[in-house]
C-alpha cells in the first residue's frame, strides 16, 4: 500500500510540473436543482478553444482573467459566466420549457454517465419517486416502481428484517443471490443499512448486461445508491429538518371462527371438588370448564354460558375462583399486537462553494413495535466532503456510520409465540386484555399463570407445575416481558479518495474503501419460565427436547470487514463528432469476518443468572452462526470499460473485467465482458411535435462467478465428546475437484418512445439471461455417504419483458398529473438441467418439509424442463376428469409429490400516479401488483386441525354448523367418487374432515395464489405557504404531509395473508400479521 | 490508435495493480484459502466415536425405534396420534451418511496403501489408534448393524454400492434376499480380520480399552477381539433367525449360517451384552430416552403389552411403565387427549424412571436375544440342544437384565415352556373404547412361547419388537381401528423417503416396483412374505 501510494503521489507530481505554467481553471455546470449537466460545451466567447463538460459537469479550461465563458446545452438556454480570480466556478443553468434533463445513471466505482447512453435498460429512480411516503427500508420503497423488480416485503411486526428483491426472476437453482446493494460505490451486505432519507438516486442494473463493471459481484444485478451532496445556490442555511411519525396496526389476519371454544371436548366437564386440592377450589365445586390442556379449539359452543376460566384456578387476584360467561373474543389475536410506532427524525446539514461541498445528516429512527417490549433503534450518520485542493486535485471523504439496537426476538416460524400460537394453537375464548392483565401472575412457589393449564383432575400437591404450569404455551404477554432478544450492530462505511487531473481529458482517481460491520447480542430464556412450563421447548438451543426446556443464555460477537483500494483512470476525448469516455482500473479486496456465538447448554448452574460461565454442560453453538468463524478472502480484478458517442445520438460501448481470487485454484481467474449499442433516433427527426424522444438499444453481458473462501476442500471440525473420546464427523458436503464458478449470460433489447412534448412515454425491453454452471450443494442420495456435494450444475433459461410507461393526462396551470408505471412480464424461468441423472433439486422447505420429521408441508424444487420454484406436496388424488378421490368415509386419497405450479409470479409491477394542485397539494397514490405464483400457508394448516379457522365453524349448505353431528344435519358437504368413479355425495363429521390433512398429510388446500394488487403507498402532502405566513425569513420552504403505508390490500384470493409479505419462499411457516400505518411527516428547510 | 491506447491504460493499471500487492503475482494469494479452524485431516479414532454413539440413538428417535414400539403396541401416542393411527411413514434412511460413512471412512482409510500407516489412521508407537484389521473388523461389525436396522425397515435398500461417495451417485438398491447373505458374509470377514497381534481400537466406547497404559497390554487387546467377536456371532444368529419365513428348512441358509454362528463365542450373559453407558453430562453422554421423553407426555406405556405382562404376573411391567394406567393403543386425537385428563394424569409413561435415568444404559444387544434365537433354532432343529433350557436361560437373563430377580414361578406358571398359556386374549381392550379390538397373546406351542418372550424381551428396542413381529405374528396384534392407512392394517414396512425420490429417482423406482402394491407401508418385504 505504502509503495503503491508514493507511485501515485510521482504520478501527481508529473502531471502538476507539465501543466504548472498555463492558468487553468475548474469549472462545474449545474442545473436549478444543483444536479450537474453533462455534455455542456464551454467555449471562450471570442476564442477557437472549447471544451465539454464530463458527465458529472465539470470541465477545466484554459482562460485569462476577464474571460468570458459561454455555456450551452442542448436542453439548456445558453448562460454566460466571467471568469474572475478564482481557480473555480459554479455555473447554473436553466432548463428549457417541455424538456427533460439528461438523467445520470451511476455505476461500479462511481463512474456515471447519461442515461441517453446505456445500451440496456437502466432504471434510475430519484429521491422524490423513492421517498414519496418515508420508508425505512429501500426494498419497500422500490415496490413496483421498478420493472422487472419483484419486491418480497415482510410484516412490520417483524422488526429490522431483511426483505429480499428479485431481479428479473430467481438467479439459481436453489434460492439464488440477490443484486448487490452499492452505496457511493461501496458494497453493503444489508439493504437495511441504507438510510432512505440520505439516499439522493437509485440506479437500478440488471445483471450481466449493464452491471458487468462490477465483475463477480455484479451477477445478479446492482442496486447503485448516490446519496445526497450539498447543492451550490441552495437558498436558505442549507439545514433540513424532516420529521414524522407513523402508527402500525394489525390489519390482515386469518379468518378466525368465533363460535366454539378452546379443547377437544365438544361439552363443558363439571369439576367436582376431591381432598387434596386448594381449599379455595371449593369455590368452583359443581361449575363447568372446557379443558385447558389441549391448546386447540374443537371445544363447546359459546352461548354466554358460565364457566371456570383459566384464571378462575389461580389465587391472588380479582377474579380468583370465580366463574365466567364463555363468550368469543373475536378480535383476540389482533389485539394482543400493540400500535408500532415509529418516529424518524432526519437533519442535514449541507453547504456547497465554489471549491467545497460538505453535508452531514443525521437520521434517528425509533420504532417500538407490535410485539410487547419490542423496539428498534436505529441512529445513522452520513458525511460527504470534497475539496478542490487546486485546479486539478480534488480530495474527497464520505464516512457513514450506523448504529442499531433492537429486541426483538423475530422468530415468526411455526408455532412461535405470537402469530405462530394465535393462528396454529389457541383458544379462541380467551379474553386478551386479561392475558395482558395478568402477564405477572405466579403462584407462591413462582410458577407463572397460563392459559394452556392441565384440567383440575390432574392436581397434586406434590408436583404444582404440572397443573399450574404451561402445557404446551406461556401467557405470550409473559413470554414477552422476560424473554430477552438483544441485538446490536455497528456498521462503518465509506471511502477517501484522490483526484487528479491531468488534464481536460484525463484524470487519475485512487480510492480506498472500508466496511465494517461489528455486532454483538445475547438471548434470556430465563429460569422464571423454565419452572412455569411443562411440555413446553423454551430455548430454541437445546440438543435434545429436554435440553429445550431448560432456561439457556446465548451470546456472540461478530466482526467483519471488506476493504477495497482502487485505481480508476477516466478519459474522455471529443474527436470531431465523436465523444470517447473510457475508464481503467484495478481494485484490490480484503475480507475478513471473525464471530463468536455460544450459548449455555444443559441449563443454568444457578438460576437467573445469565453468563455462559454458568453453563451446566459445555458452552456450545446451536444456532446457525458458527460457533467461532474465521473467514479470510482477497480477489483483485482489473477493468477497463469504453463508450463511443456520435454527436450524441449513436452510441458503443464495452466493458472488459478479469478477476482473481483467494478460493480459486493459482493462475486461475474469471472474465466479465459487456457490449452495447444504442441510437437515439428521434434526434434524426427535425419535427419534436409528435415524437419527442426515441431511441434502440441492444446489449450483451456476460459474467462468471468466483467461489467463496474455502469452497475448494473438505474439512474436519472438532466435535463433542463423549467419555473422553473426541468426535469428528466426515462432513457431509463434498466439494467435487473441477468446482468452478457460474456463468451468467445476459442479452437485451430495447426501445424507448416518448410523444407529445414527452406527456407520455413507454420503454420496452426484452431481456433473456442463461445462469448455468451453478456451484451448488446439490443434494445426492444420501446412501452414498455424501448427502451433498458441492458442483457445478444445472443450467437456468429465463427470459422476459420489462416495461416502463408514463403519462400526463392532465397539465393545467393548477393542476398536473402523473402517472409512471411499471410492467414486467416473466415469460420464462425454466430449469434446463440440473446434474446428469438428476432431475430434481429441493430449493425451498419449511419447518415442515421433506427430510423433516414429519413431513407435511408443501416446499419447492427445481425441476427439469419447468420453471423454476416448483410447489410439491402431497395432494389429493382424482380421476381423469378432476374430480377427488373419496373413501368410504368421505374422506380424500392422498396423492404422494403433486405438483402445485411455481412460486414465481408471472406479472410484476405497479404505477405510480402524482397529482398537484395550485402547486402547493401534492398527492401520491403507489399501486403495485404481482400475477400468478403459488404460496403454502402452515398456520392455516394447523389453524384448520386445531378449529381456529373460520371454515372449521362454518355453515353447510344445509344452514347448519359443520360441527354439528351429521345425524342432526351437521358436517363437511363432500362430493366426489370413489376408485370405482362411482359418485360420492355426503356429510363428513368436520373435526374427521380436518383431521384428515394432518394424518394423511394433504397439503394441497392450503396452497394459494400469490396474485395481488394493494394500494402499498399513499400520500397528502402541503407545502406551507412560507412567505404568505410572513416567516420566509426563517423558513426556505416546509411541507406537512399525510402519510399511509399498506392501507389497502386492494386484490388478493386469500383474506388470510397479504401475499406481498410472505415470510418464505415456498410460504408461510406461521408468520406474522399485515400491518398498516398511518403517520405524518413534517418537512422544513431553513 | 485508440486501442493502442486502451491497451497502455490496461497496462498501467497492471503495473499499479502489482504495486499495490505487493509486486506479487496478481493471482497469488499464498495461503489465505487455508481454514485455521478446521482439521483437513480426519482421526479414525474420533470416527470411531462418533459413528458408535448414533447406533444408541436410533432406539430413542421418533422414526426408527420409537415408531417401531408404537407399530408393536409396546407404546401408546397420548397426544400427537398419527404414527399410531398409521399415517404414511414415508422417511428418508437417515444413518448412511452419518454413522455409516465414517465406518466406511475408517475401513477406507485403513485400507488405502497410502493412508493405512499414517498418524491419523495408525498412531504413533507411542499412542497407537488401533490395528488396521481391529478397526476394519469392528467398523465393518457397526456397519452391518447400522445396515440391518435399514433394510428390516424398508426392505431393499443400497448395499453394494452404497457409501462410494462421490464415486457413485446413484447407488442400485440392492434385494433384501441378496443383502442378507452379504450381511452375513461381512461380518465373517470382520471376524477374521481382527489382529491380535497389533494394537488396541482406540475411540471404541462400547468395549473401550484402558486409556493407560498408552499401549493396551495384549490381554486387554484380547479382551476387545473377543467382545466384538461374540457381538458379531451374535448378530449372525439374529440376522439368520430373521430369514425363518424364507428359509424355514433344517438343511436351509440359514439354518446353516445360524449353526455356523452358533458354535462360535457370543452374548450369552448379561456382563457380556453390548451395551451403552451413558456418562451423563452433556446432551452426547446422556440416555437418549431421558433426552426425548424427559418433560414431554407424547408416549405411554401401551395397554396391550400391560395386559400381556398383567395376564402373566410378568414382573417386568416395573421395569417396563412408571406406575399408572396403561394407554389404550391406537386412540385419535381428542380421545388420547381425554383419556390423558381423564386418568388424572396418572396414566404409565413408558419405562421404570430408574431406567431412564440420564446415565441410564441401553443395552443393544442383550444376552435374552441370543437365548431365546438358540432357544428357537433347537425347536426348529437348526441347531441341536435343549431347547427349554436355553428358553429359561433366556427369560432369567431378561429377568436379570432388568432387575427383576429370579423367574423361577413365572416359569414354572403362565410362561412355562411346556404348558404356558401366554398372555391371553382380547388383550388391550378397553370398555371405554369398543372400537378397540383386543389381541390375542396366547400361546399353544413352545415356539409360540419363545416368540412371545422375544417380544417381551425386546421392550425398548422397537425396531426388533417390530421386526419380530412381523416375523413372527406373535403375539397376535390387532391394528387400531382408527387408522388413517388403508387398508387399515398394521404396517409391514416404511416407505421409502421423498429424498430418495429427488435423487436416486431410477433405482427407488425399481424398488418400489419389485414390492406388491408398489411402495406402500402395507407391501411385505422379501423375508415378510
Amino acid at each position: 500500500m505504502r509503495r503503491f501510494l508514493s507511485l501515485f503521489t510521482v504520478l501527481m507530481l508529473c502531471g502538476a510540473l507539465a501543466f504548472a505554467q498555463s492558468r487553468v481553471v475548474t469549472g462545474k455546470v449545474i442545473d436549478n436543482t444543483g444536479k450537474p449537466v453533462p455534455f455542456a460545451s464551454v467555449t471562450v466567447k471570442g476564442g477557437k478553444s472549447g471544451v465539454q463538460t464530463d458527465v458529472n459537469g465539470e470541465y477545466s479550461i484554459r482562460v485569462n482573467t476577464g474571460d468570458v465563458l459561454q455555456i450551452s446545452q442542448a436542453n439548456f438556454d445558453v448562460t454566460d459566466a466571467t471568469v474572475g480570480a478564482t481557480s473555480n466556478l459554479t455555473t447554473e443553468l436553466t432548463l428549457k420549457t417541455n424538456t427533460i434533463k439528461e438523467v445520470i445513471v451511476t455505476s461500479a466505482f462511481q463512474t456515471r454517465r447519461t442515461l441517453r447512453s446505456q445500451s440496456s435498460n437502466v432504471q434510475n429512480v430519484s429521491s422524490e419517486q423513492l421517498n414519496t411516503v418515508r420508508a425505512s427500508n429501500v426494498n419497500n420503497a422500490l415496490a413496483g416502481k421498478v420493472a422487472g423488480a419483484q419486491v418480497r416485503s415482510q410484516s412490520a411486526v417483524a422488526l429490522g428484517r431483511e426483505t429480499v428483491i428479485r431481479l428479473r426472476g430467481e438467479n439459481g437453482l436453489g434460492v439464488g443471490g440477490g443484486p448487490i446493494y452499492v452505496v457511493d460505490g461501496t458494497i453493503i451486505p444489508s439493504a437495511n443499512d441504507i438510510n432512505t432519507d440520505d439516499v439522493d438516486n437509485i440506479t437500478i442494473l440488471q445483471g450481466p448486461a449493464s452491471a458487468a463493471l462490477f465483475g463477480p459481484d455484479g451477477s445478479n444485478g446492482a442496486i447503485v445508491i448516490t446519496t445526497k451532496r450539498a447543492r451550490k445556490n441552495s437558498p436558505g442555511m442549507g439545514i433540513e429538518i424532516n420529521s414524522g411519525v407513523t402508527f402500525d396496526k394489525v390489519y390482515v389476519t386469518p379468518n378466525y371462527q368465533n363460535s366454539y371454544a378452546g379443547g377437544t371436548s365438544s361439552d363443558l366437564i363439571q369439576y367436582t371438588w376431591q381432598p387434596g386440592q386448594p381449599d379455595t377450589w371449593k369455590a368452583l365445586d359443581g361449575k363447568y370448564y372446557h379443558n385447558y390442556d389441549d391448546d386447540a379449539s374443537w371445544g363447546p359452543r359459546m352461548n354466554g354460558q358460565e364457566y371456570i376460566p383459566w384464571y378462575a384456578w389461580y389465587g391472588g387476584h380479582e377474579k380468583s375462583f370465580q366463574t365466567a360467561k364463555l363468550t368469543p373474543q373475536a378480535n383476540n389475536a389482533k389485539d394482543f399486537y400493540n400500535t408500532g410506532v415509529t418516529l424518524s427524525n432526519n437533519v442535514s446539514f449541507s453547504k456547497a462553494t465554489d471549491n467545497t461541498n460538505f453535508r452531514i445528516a443525521y437520521t434517528n429512527l425509533d420504532v417500538k413495535g407490535l410485539i410487547p417490549n419490542s423496539y428498534l433503534k436505529r441512529h445513522t450518520l452520513n458525511t460527504n466532503l470534497s475539496v478542490d485542493l487546486s485546479s486539478r486535485i480534488t480530495a474527497s471523504a464520505s464516512i457513514n456510520y450506523v448504529n442499531q439496537r433492537r429486541n426483538a426476538d423475530g422468530d415468526d416460524g411455526y408455532a412461535n409465540q405470537s402469530s405462530g400460537s394465535f393462528n396454529q394453537w389457541f383458544h379462541r375464548d380467551l379474553d386478551i386484555n386479561i392475558l395482558k392483565d395478568l402477564r405477572g401472575l405466579k403462584t407462591p412457589e413462582g410458577i407463572y399463570a397460563s392459559w394452556n393449564i392441565s384440567n383440575p383432575d390432574t392436581y397434586d400437591a406434590q408436583n404444582k407445575v404440572g397443573f399450574y404450569g404451561g402445557n404446551y404455551w406461556f401467557n405470550p404477554y409473559t413470554w414477552f416481558d422476560l424473554v430477552k432478544s438483544f441485538n446490536e450492530r455497528n456498521r462503518l462505511f465509506g471511502d477517501v479518495s484522490l483526484t487528479y487531473k491531468v488534464n481536460n481529458d484525463l484524470k487519475i482517481k485512487g480510492t480506498y474503501r472500508r466496511q465494517q460491520l461489528t455486532t454483538n447480542g445475547y438471548n434470556i430464556y430465563p429460569t422464571e419460565l423454565q419452572v412455569s412450563g411443562n411440555q413446553t421447548g423454551l430455548n430454541p438451543y437445546g440438543e435434545t427436547t429436554a435440553e429445550t426446556q431448560l432456561a439457556a443464555y446465548q451470546t456472540g460477537e461478530s466482526f467483519s470487514q471488506r476493504q477495497y483500494y482502487e485505481g480508476l483512470l477516466s478519459y474522455t476525448k471529443k474527436v470531431k463528432d465523436f465523444q470517447i469516455n473510457s475508464n481503467a482500473g484495478f481494485v484490490i479486496y480484503k475480507a475478513t469476518q471473525r464471530a463468536f456465538n455460544a450459548n449455555t447448554s444443559g441449563g443454568l448452574i444457578i438460576p437467573g443468572v445469565y453468563s455462559l460461565a454458568n453453563s451446566v454442560n459445555k458452552i456450545r453453538n446451536n444456532g446457525t452462526n458458527n460457533f467461532e468463524g474465521i473467514i479470510n478472502y482477497k480477489s483483485r480484478g482489473l477493468f477497463i470499460r469504453a463508450d463511443v458517442g456520435y454527436k450524441n445520438w449513436a452510441f458503443l460501448e464495452g466493458t472488459f473485467r478479469r478477476d482473481y481470487a483467494s478460493a480459486e485454484p493459482q493462475g486461475f481467474h474469471v472474465d466479465t465482458k459487456s457490449l452495447g449499442a444504442s441510437i437515439v433516433f428521434s434526434d434524426l427527426i427535425k419535427d419534436k411535435s409528435i415524437l419527442s424522444y426515441g431511441k434502440i438499444r441492444a446489449s450483451y453481458g456476460q459474467v462468471l462467478n468466483l467461489l467463496d473462501a474455502y469452497d475448494r476442500n473438505v474439512y474436519y471440525t472438532v466435535g463433542d465428546v463423549f467419555n473422553g473420546n473426541p468426535t469428528m464427523t466426515v462432513p457431509n458436503l463434498a466439494p467435487t475437484p473441477t468446482l468452478h464458478g457460474s456463468t451468467n449470460d445476459e442479452k437485451e433489447a430495447g426501445i424507448e418512445l416518448r410523444f407529445l412534448k414527452n406527456r407520455i412515454g413507454a420503454s420496452v425491453t426484452y431481456w433473456s439471461r442463461t445462469n448455468k454452471d451453478f456451484p451448488v450443494n446439490i443434494s445426492f442420495d444420501p446412501t452414498t455417504g455424501i448427502p451433498t456435494s458441492r458442483g457445478n450444475a444445472g443450467e437456468v433459461k429465463k427470459n422476459g419483458v420489462d416495461v416502463q410507461f408514463n403519462l400526463q393526462p392532465v397539465n393545467m396551470k393548477n393542476l398536473t398529473w402523473d402517472i409512471s408505471a411499471t410492467w414486467a412480464y416473466l415469460i420464462k424461468n425454466e430449469v434446463v438441467s440440473i446434474a446428469p441423472g438428476l432431475t430434481r433439486l429441493v430449493s425451498a422447505n419449511g419447518t415442515y418439509g421433506p427430510g423433516t420429521t414429519n413431513p407435511l408441508s408443501a416446499w419447492t424444487v427445481s425441476e427439469v424442463g419447468k420453471p423454476w420454484g416448483q410447489l410439491h406436496g402431497t395432494g389429493i388424488k382424482r380421476n381423469a376428469s378432476g374430480v377427488a378421490i373419496l373413501d368410504a368415509n368421505g374422506l380424500y386419497t392422498p396423492e404422494a409429490d403433486v405438483n402445485y405450479g411455481s412460486v414465481l409470479p408471472s406479472y410484476t409491477g405497479g404505477f405510480q400516479n402524482t397529482i398537484s394542485l395550485f402547486k402547493n397539494f401534492v398527492a401520491n397514490v403507489n399501486i403495485d401488483y404481482a400475477y400468478g405464483g403459488k404460496f403454502f400457508s402452515l398456520s392455516n394448516y394447523w389453524g384448520d386441525f386445531s378449529g381456529l379457522t373460520a371454515r372449521t365453524a362454518a355453515l353447510n349448505d344445509k344452514g347448519n354448523s359443520v360441527r354439528d353431528a351429521v345425524e342432526d344435519g351437521g358436517g363437511v358437504h363432500v362430493t366426489g367418487v370413489d376408485d370405482a368413479d362411482k359418485a360420492i355425495d355426503m356429510y363428513v363429521d368436520a373435526k374427521t374432515y380436518f383431521d384428515q390433512f394432518y394424518s394423511s398429510k394433504i397439503s394441497e388446500k392450503h396452497v394459494y395464489d400469490l396474485t395481488y394488487m394493494k394500494m402499498r403507498e399513499l400520500s397528502l402532502g402541503y407545502k406551507l405557504p412560507v412567505e404568505r405566513m410572513g416567516v420566509s425569513k426563517y423558513i426556505n420552504a416546509a411541507t406537512v404531509s399525510v402519510i399511509g403505508r399498506n392501507l389497502w390490500l386492494i386484490y388478493s384470493k386469500t383474506k388470510d395473508f397479504d401475499p406481498s409479505e410472505i415470510s418464505g419462499v415456498q410460504g408461510e411457516d406461521g408468520q406474522f400479521p399485515g400491518t398498516r400505518s398511518i403517520g405524518v411527516n413534517l418537512k422544513l428547510n431553513f | 490508435m485508440k486501442y493502442k491506447f486502451v491497451k497502455s491504460l490496461f497496462a498501467l493499471s497492471i503495473g499499479i495493480a502489482l504495486i499495490g500487492t505487493g509486486c506479487k503475482k496478481l493471482e497469488d494469494f499464498g495461503d489465505t484459502d487455508v481454514r485455521s479452524d478446521a482439521s483437513l485431516n480426519p482421526i479414525t479414532s474420533n470416527l470411531l466415536t462418533n459413528a458408535q454413539v448414533p447406533i444408541a440413538n436410533l432406539f430413542a428417535s421418533v422414526n426408527a425405534g420409537i415408531r417401531g414400539e408404537l407399530y408393536a403396541q409396546h407404546w401408546s401416542e397420548t397426544q400427537y396420534t398419527d404414527v399410531s393411527l398409521y399415517g404414511n411413514p414415508q422417511l428418508d434412511f437417515g444413518s448412511y451418511s452419518t454413522g455409516l460413512y465414517d465406518l466406511q471412512t475408517i475401513i477406507n482409510l485403513n485400507t488405502d496403501v497410502a493412508t493405512k500407516s499414517t498418524f491419523n489412521v495408525y498412531g504413533t508407537a507411542i499412542t497407537p489408534l488401533g490395528s488396521n484389521g481391529s478397526q476394519i473388523a469392528i467398523a465393518t461389525i457397526l456397519k452391518v448393524y447400522y445396515l440391518w436396522t435399514i433394510t428390516d425397515r424398508w426392505g431393499d435398500v443400497p448395499y453394494s454400492e452404497a457409501l462410494q461417495g462421490t464415486v457413485n451417485s446413484f447407488p442400485v438398491f440392492d434385494k433384501q434376499e441378496d443383502i442378507y447373505p452379504r450381511m452375513l458374509a461381512d461380518l465373517k470377514g470382520a471376524i477374521a480380520s481382527f489382529d491380535n497381534t497389533g494394537a488396541a481400537v482406540r475411540g471404541d466406547i462400547y468395549f473401550p480399552v484402558p486409556t493407560a497404559p498408552a499401549v493396551a497390554t495384549q490381554a486387554n487387546v484380547d479382551k476387545q477381539i473377543l467382545s466384538w467377536t461374540k457381538v458379531a456371532n451374535s448378530l449372525r444368529m439374529l440376522i439368520a433367525l430373521r430369514m425363518s419365513k424364507v428359509y424355514p428348512s433344517a438343511g436351509g441358509l440359514a439354518a446353516t449360517e445360524f449353526a455356523d454362528a452358533a458354535a462360535q463365542p457370543a452374548i450369552e450373559t448379561n456382563a457380556e451384552n453390548w451395551v451403552m453407558m451413558y456418562p451423563g453430562g452433556t446432551a452426547l453422554q446422556t440416555n437418549v430416552f431421558y433426552s426425548a421423553l424427559n418433560g414431554r407426555k407424547d408416549y405411554a406405556f401401551s395397554q396391550t403389552l400391560g395386559d400381556i405382562l398383567s395376564n402373566m404376573s410378568d414382573p417386568r411391567i416395573n421395569a417396563y411403565s412408571a406406575p399408572g394406567t396403561a394407554f389404550p393403543y391406537g386412540l385419535p386425537r381428542d380421545q388420547a387427549v381425554a383419556f390423558d385428563g381423564s386418568v388424572s394424569g396418572a396414566y404409565a409413561k413408558p419405562f421404570n424412571p430408574s431406567f431412564i435415568s440420564p446415565t441410564s444404559s441401553i443395552v443393544i444387544i442383550p444376552a435374552s436375544y441370543v437365548l431365546l434365537a438358540k432357544a428357537e433354532a433347537v425347536e426348529r432343529g437348526w441347531i441341536t440342544g435343549v431347547a427349554q433350557d436355553y428358553y429359561e436361560s433366556g427369560v432369567n437373563s431378561s429377568f436379570a437384565q432388568w432387575g427383576q430377580g429370579s423367574a423361577a414361578g413365572y416359569l414354572a406358571g403362565q410362561a412355562n415352556y411346556n404348558t404356558g398359556a401366554g398372555g391371553g386374549s382380547n388383550i388391550g381392550f378397553n370398555s371405554a373404547y369398543p372400537s378397540i379390538v383386543g389381541a390375542d397373546a396366547n400361546t399353544s406351542t413352545p415356539l409360540q412361547r419363545i416368540q412371545l418372550q422375544k417380544y417381551i424381551a425386546t421392550f425398548g428396542d422397537g425396531i426388533q419388537a417390530w421386526s419380530e413381529w412381523r416375523r413372527t405374528g406373535v403375539p397376535n396384534l390387532k391394528p387400531t381401528a382408527f387408522g388413517t392407512n388403508s387398508p387399515k392394517e398394521i404396517p409391514r414396512r416404511l416407505t421409502y423417503g421423498t429424498g430418495e425420490y429427488g435423487t436416486n429417482p431410477t433405482e427407488v423406482a425399481n424398488a418400489a416396483a419389485a414390492l406388491t402394491g408398489g411402495d406402500v407401508m402395507n407391501a411385505r418385504m422379501w423375508w415378510d412374505q
